[in-house]
């Protein structure tokens, strides 16, 4: 390992002219997304077009490759124009290698505000971009899911047209897909594992501003569809219909591509930090539960993100120059994009959910006031999770025909995984065993995520046994299962988290009050509205119509005006963040958890670089027996009082 | 401590009461799909088997969470933990691994019966040759569904292939549902039967149940299928007696007579000109 | 620098990877490359054994040419050999003349795999709207590789760029890392071709 002078040089005086253009990153990305779009746009439409048998048919708004092409081109003049390239050119020019300093302005070092809005390498300013983002698409997806249920209070349309319904099922779901992949991974991982682990950096800390800057394109290509007619497949984008679509599926088909490609390049660059970069003393048996669900998360995302770049890969083939890799009479199976997105898909749940195990587990010691309880067998069921989650993916095609013979073994994989979040459990249980704990608002919230998710995961047994899979697989029950799961876990889970990080990622608090309030207002009316989904689902209601049989009207009415309370408690929670953390600026005290995470004993606002020397790491950050600090943050070391715990 | 130990006691017998009086309740209840037909029976006995085994684990995770949480406290500062509290027990976690692990073996199992003996030989058919008319309710009688953007129609082999646009089936005769799609990948949901099944362009999907109930019902495509998916359904199904049925041929084999020419011969799937052909979209 | 914490680790100011990193992180792109491969895989398996409509390879569809495919894999077995010798030129500490004359002929290598393959393509003698899946998912496979060969030639470009300008000699565990990495392509190209051909 390099030892490194510890005196940062300070900046220069005179900005170069690459750190002018790297100040109004944001808009001069925006404008390289422009010209790439309209030079993509036109070497598709025209050139390109002509290989391999022509590019489709032509339509008023262009044809496919030139869509296509036009997006890609798009994204990739916006990451450009952001700077993100003048590193590897520089590279191929056989530049000299960015000097301290260069890194250190990259870093955000004596940047203000300006550093949010563009190329910056810190990762807790990303961490910070993430959490906004996340909000953002959040909120666009609340209000897709506002009009969804509006439009179904009803039993026939009224609010909407049949193209435009399915359109906003397809934005809502793809939308919450994008967000909820990168809801707990993108703001908390990037935030807080570097300083839990002990390193001033990711592995790759350009790669990891990369991945963040490759979300606001797929979000603006995804809703950009509304330009281009829609598209009607939702956002498990089946084949052939996606084959039928009109020019709105080439922008889910981007959007997903560069979804894929930020969280397959996000696992790999945290598996990278997390196994070559540790703090001294960080032994994997001493890293924090939170960062070994992000090593579990980032597995599954490196290793399933790519079936997913290889299905759209095909469907993008089949869209532009008519290759039939789903359509039956031309040789190819519907089964095969159902597999390939399945194989992706279901991990992709995983990516969801164990992250948010791993932050629940690490919140709880603080409130329980005792170790976490039964470490190794969590860490071991978030594993377990894992290794899983790549075997049950045929479970989402029982009743599409699948050999007979194959249906047991996926319903065992599927019901196996019962037993590694029954651990979870487990864990919970122990932890609060014979403890003081303090209802503090993240607490209420981690407990309201043990409850959905209880309840989402008894619901996904009778999805997993075939019998019963027949009468509700494809209904409101499947609909109000992974809202269960994902809503109801990973999402509440992130308000928690988001209450008890504020204090450390902003120096600033909400209301306590207020937030109770919003906290019982979230739970009763999510709650609502998903047990009359589940009800309305074994009726007999299918997923995704605007049109519905009469008689399950009234439990949809009720369905809709809980979701209303929801969407506003929503609401509530985002209008409280921003008055209390913008307008308000409610003071923060330093570690008003009195937690003993690492994380919290770095000083409030984090240094740039994090540390003044790499802590030293000591034991697990969870001693609330002994009040152990579990790093020597040095130089003024603690005597180390009793025998150490690993 | 000796509040503690009534309060429980009082946990213990609050939890008892409700997985008691929930299963009990259960077991009255109404469980979807209902009795309309065998395979919508046995659905029915799992979905009500899994949620009476489900709903006492599900009560005793909140009591415990309830239990812990308020019950089974400590007053500050946290001192007198035993050490087994601290930082895990082994026995106690190998317990739990235990208890779920055998709880999820024995659903699997279960599932795995239910669907040998209830659901056997579903799924895409290979072969070419129709079933010939049944001469017991024990054989099965071949009914085709072909989905299409967005509505189904049926055809009978053993009547000649005849194509309707309403569902008929005879009550308590055995009937072999095959699927198929002329366009995109639909589902056909007979709710009442508790038949699923997708619809797959150029596969042949097989599902049986026997309908044991006479009634009108609803059919519905629960696969997206493209802009009318939400109205691709009909509430005209029916289940009638034999005799009703024979007539109900009759009727229909009259009225197709004069377009029998142009229908296309009864074939497992179909591939035509509805068929996405490649680089044409639909209009 | 560094002093002794209680614990008795060396303190030290930076956790910096550096090679190790490197190394490894370079595997795990292998490690994401082969489920995509697989995936790819899955797809040609998959849609061979059914052969949907009679259409998986229809008659009139050739193969790939042969001759100019073995060409498309002769270049990479030699830049698999070049970069081996830079290997281990880099690391017995060879002067870096030696090692600047191997680079660049890995290079040309890597640049004549890409002319190659690009011709190759050119070459298939089908249109994808009625040649079947054989030929979606061949084109689609070699597109796949051909991506991958022109990334792996623009590292391996940086490489040479900074070492022959000197602004970056090359160090042993980036020659380890490129190696490894196209060697790992080459390696699967061998395969695709070996099924593209003989298992049509």
């Amino acid at each position: 390992m390099d030892v490194v002078s510890t005196a940062r040089p300070l900046m220069s005086a005179r900005p170069t002219l690459a750190r002018r253009l790297n100040e109004w990153g944001l808009l001069l990305g925006l404008i390289g997304a422009v010209i790439g779009f309209i030079a993509g746009y036109a070497l598709g439409s025209g050139a390109i077009s002509n290989f391999y048998g022509g590019g489709g048919e032509p339509t008023s708004l262009g044809s496919d490759p030139g869509i296509l092409l036009g997006y890609a081109m798009s994204a990739l003049g916006f990451l450009t124009g952001m700077g993100f390239l003048n590193y590897p050119i520089g590279r191929l020019l056989g530049a000299k290698r960015p000097t301290e300093e260069d890194n250190a302005y990259l870093h955000g070092e004596g940047g203000g505000l300006g550093r949010y809005f563009r190329m910056t390498t810190d990762h807790k300013v990303i961490g910070m971009q993430y959490l906004v983002m996340i909000l953002a698409f959040l909120f666009i997806g609340g209000l897709g899911a506002m009009f969804i249920r509006t439009e179904l209070l009803t039993p026939v349309p009224s609010v909407a047209n049949a193209q435009s319904y399915l359109t906003l099922v397809g934005l809502h779901s793809t939308l919450m897909i994008f967000m909820a992949s990168a809801a707990i991974m993108g703001p908390f991982a990037n935030y807080f594992l570097p300083i839990m682990i002990g390193t001033r950096n990711m592995a790759f800390p350009r790669l990891e501003a990369m991945t963040f800057w490759l979300l606001p394109p797929a979000g603006l290509i995804l809703l950009s569809t509304v330009f281009l007619g829609g598209f009607t497949t939702g956002w498990t984008g089946y084949a052939p219909l996606a084959d039928q679509n009109v020019l709105g599926m080439d922008s889910y088909l981007m959007g997903f591509a560069l979804i894929g490609l930020s969280i397959g390049l996000a696992g790999m660059n945290m598996i990278a930090t997390i196994m070559t970069m540790r703090a001294p003393g960080m032994a994997l048996s001493r890293m924090p539960v939170f960062v070994w669900s992000v090593l579990v998360t980032s597995f599954l995302g490196a290793l399933a993100a790519p079936a997913l770049i290889a299905a759209v890969l095909m469907e993008m083939f089949s869209r532009t120059y008519q290759a039939t890799f789903f359509i039956p009479a031309g040789g190819g199976s519907p089964y095969l994009w159902e597999n390939l997105f399945w194989f992706f898909g279901h991990p992709e749940v995983y990516i969801f959910m164990v992250p948010a195990f791993g932050l629940v587990m690490e919140m709880l010691p603080a409130f329980a006031r005792k170790p976490l309880w039964g470490r190794r067998v969590g860490i071991g069921g978030m594993v377990g999770v894992g290794v899983l989650s790549f075997v049950v993916w045929q479970h989402h095609l029982f009743v599409s025909g699948i050999a007979p013979s194959l249906r047991p073994f996926y319903m065992f994989s599927t019901e196996m995984i019962s037993v590694p979040t029954g651990i979870i459990y487990l864990v919970a249980l122990g932890t609060l065993w014979r403890a003081h704990t303090r209802f503090s608002t993240p607490m209420l919230f981690i407990f309201a995520f043990f409850f959905n998710f209880l309840i989402g995961g008894f619901t996904g047994v009778f999805l997993s046994d075939v019998p019963s899979d027949f009468t509700l697989h494809a209904s409101y029950f499947v609909q109000a299962h992974f809202h269960y799961t994902i809503m109801g876990g990973e999402v509440f889970a992130l308000m928690g988290a988001i209450v008890y990080y504020l204090p450390k990622m902003t120096g600033r608090t909400m209301d306590i009050r207020l937030l109770r309030f919003q906290f019982w207002a979230v739970f009763i009316t999510f709650n609502g509205t998903f047990i009359s989904l589940i009800a309305v689902g074994i009726m007999g209601m299918t997923r995704r119509v605007i049109s519905y049989a009469a008689y399950l009207q009234p439990l949809n009415d009720s369905a809709t005006i809980f979701a209303y309370g929801l969407g506003l408690s929503m609401a509530l929670f985002l209008g409280i963040l921003i008055w209390e953390v913008v307008i308000k600026q409610r003071v923060a005290a330093f570690n008003p958890w009195e937690s003993l995470g690492v994380e919290w004993q770095v000083p409030t606002p984090v240094p740039t670089f994090n540390f003044d020397r790499m802590p030293v790491s000591w034991s697990l950050p969870d001693n609330y027996d002994t009040g152990k600090p579990a790093a020597d943050f040095g130089p003024t070391v603690p005597a180390l009082s009793g025998a150490e715990h690993e | 401590m000796r509040n503690r130990a009534t309060a429980t006691r009082v946990v213990l017998i609050v939890w008892i009461v409700a997985a008691v009086g929930g299963d009990v309740a259960l077991a009255f209840g109404p469980i979807p799909p209902g009795q309309a037909s065998d395979l919508a029976s046995s659905e029915s006995l799992t979905i009500l088997l899994l949620a009476e085994a489900a709903w006492p684990v599900f009560s005793a995770v909140l009591a415990a969470l309830f239990f812990t949480l308020v019950v089974n406290k400590i007053a500050p500062p946290t001192a007198e933990v035993s050490a087994s509290a601290l930082r895990g027990n082994t026995r106690v976690q190998t317990v739990w691994i235990v208890t779920t692990l055998v709880v999820v073996l024995s659903i699997a199992v279960y599932g795995t019966v239910a669907l040998a003996i209830d659901v056997p030989g579903t799924g895409i058919s290979t072969t070419s040759a129709s079933l010939p008319m049944p001469t017991s309710t024990d054989q099965p009688l071949e009914v085709q569904v072909i989905a299409q953007q967005w509505w189904f129609t049926y055809r009978y082999p053993a009547y000649g292939g005849i194509e309707t646009a309403q569902l008929v089936l005879p009550v308590n005769q055995k009937i072999q549902f095959h699927v198929t799609s002329l366009d995109v990948i639909h589902s056909f949901n007979f709710y009442a039967l508790g038949v699923k099944a997708d619809a797959v362009p150029l596969n042949d999907n097989v599902i049986t149940a026997t309908p044991t109930q006479v009634g009108t019902y609803r059919v519905q495509c629960t696969e997206l299928c493209g802009l009318w998916h939400g109205n691709m359904a009909d509430n005209t199904a029916m289940v009638v007696s034999a005799s009703d049925f024979s007539a109900w041929i009759q009727e229909q084999t009259a009225l197709d007579a004069p377009i029998m020419k142009y229908l296309p011969p009864y074939s497992h799937t179909y591939s035509g000109s509805n068929l996405p052909q490649p680089g044409v979209y639909a209009p | 620098m560094s002093d002794a914490s209680p614990t008795g680790l060396s303190v030290i100011d930076e956790t910096q990877g550096g090679g190790h990193t490197l190394i490894f992180s370079s595997r795990l792109v292998m490690a994401a490359n082969t489920t995509l491969q697989l995936s790819l895989l899955f797809a040609f398996l998959y849609l061979r054994a059914n052969n949907f409509g009679s259409m998986w390879h229809p008659s009139g569809v050739g193969t790939p040419p042969q001759v100019l495919a073995l060409i498309a894999l002769a270049f990479p077995v030699v830049g698999v050999v070049a970069l081996l010798a830079v290997s281990n030129a880099v690391s017995s500490a060879r002067e870096s003349s030696a090692v600047t004359g191997l680079l660049w002929l890995a290079f040309l290598a890597t640049v004549l795999t890409g002319a190659v393959r690009i011709l190759l393509m050119y070459q298939f003698n089908w249109t994808l709207n009625s040649a079947g899946t054989y030929a979606d998912v061949s084109t689609l496979w070699y597109a796949v590789l051909l991506a991958e060969f022109i990334g792996v030639s623009a590292w391996l470009l940086s490489l040479v760029m900074g070492h022959v300008r000197g602004t970056d000699r090359l160090g042993s565990a980036h020659a380890r890392a490129i190696l490894e990495q196209w060697t790992y392509i080459t390696g699967v190209s061998i395969a695709v071709y070996l099924l593209i051909q003989y298992a049509s």
